[in-house]
């Protein structure tokens, strides 16, 4: 059974190995450890399949998988990532006081800076094209949860990075800062 | 936020994002995959 389905399995999981990386790095700030934590995904969904339902949202199974494997992993060792972290985090954000203008390096670190739960959040719903259930699934949390931390992330970011709240233009590419 | 403040800081979310996900898939873990699978026809 397991031999049939695997090759359109493997398709499958390999179709989602992108944004897996991506959302691993949106979480740990860093491309190894998130090539690992796929890593780890992948080897785990693969000895669970009997767990997923066919039919179900893979992709977000996996998503699951890799962020309960994240935050077990940091609540094990949280000294040493929080300190990895904040170097991480410091390297980053010495770079967006260096230009008028917002370009992807400021977002990257404005993103970088917000609170794990309302990055995970706005990751998500705002680029892994979950709904917000399917988010609070993911999270573990309710989908008001989801709602509220995703608001905040937002209003964090406009303000981390001086947008106006009531900008309403330009429609060009690049956000305009307040004087 | 306006629905246009809004809707730039998810371009900016998106593609930060994608920019990781269109990345080739690194080769270490296409092999995991495969020996994944041949473990599993034995």
């Amino acid at each position: 059974l397991r031999r049939k389905v695997s090759s359109t399995l493997r398709d499958q999981l390999v179709a989602e190995i992108g944004s897996l990386r991506a959302f691993a790095v949106s979480l740990c700030g860093d491309k190894e450890r998130a090539d690992d934590l796929v890593q780890e995904t992948l080897f785990k969904a693969w000895n669970h399949l009997e767990s997923f339902k066919e039919g179900t949202n893979l992709k977000a199974w996996l998503f699951t998988i890799l962020r309960n494997t994240y935050f077990s992993e940091r609540r094990k060792r949280r000294r040493e990532v929080e300190d990895a972290d904040g170097a991480y985090a410091a390297r980053l954000s010495t770079h967006a006081e260096q230009h008028g203008h917002m370009d992807m390096q400021d977002f990257r670190s404005a993103l970088s800076e917000l609170p794990d739960d309302q990055r995970e959040a706005l990751v998500l719903v705002g680029a892994a094209g979950f709904s917000y259930e399917e988010a609070a699934e993911i999270s573990g949390c309710a989908v008001g949860t989801i709602k509220s931390r995703v608001n905040r992330a937002r209003n964090r970011l406009a303000t981390m990075l001086g947008l106006d709240p009531e900008e309403t233009g330009p429609q060009g590419e690049g956000l305009s800062k307040t004087a | 936020l306006t629905p246009n403040l809004q809707a730039h800081i998810g371009r900016h979310v998106r593609a930060v994002f994608d920019e990781v996900a269109r990345e080739p898939v690194p080769e270490h873990l296409l092999r995991l995959l495969k020996d994944l699978e041949r473990s599993g026809d034995k």
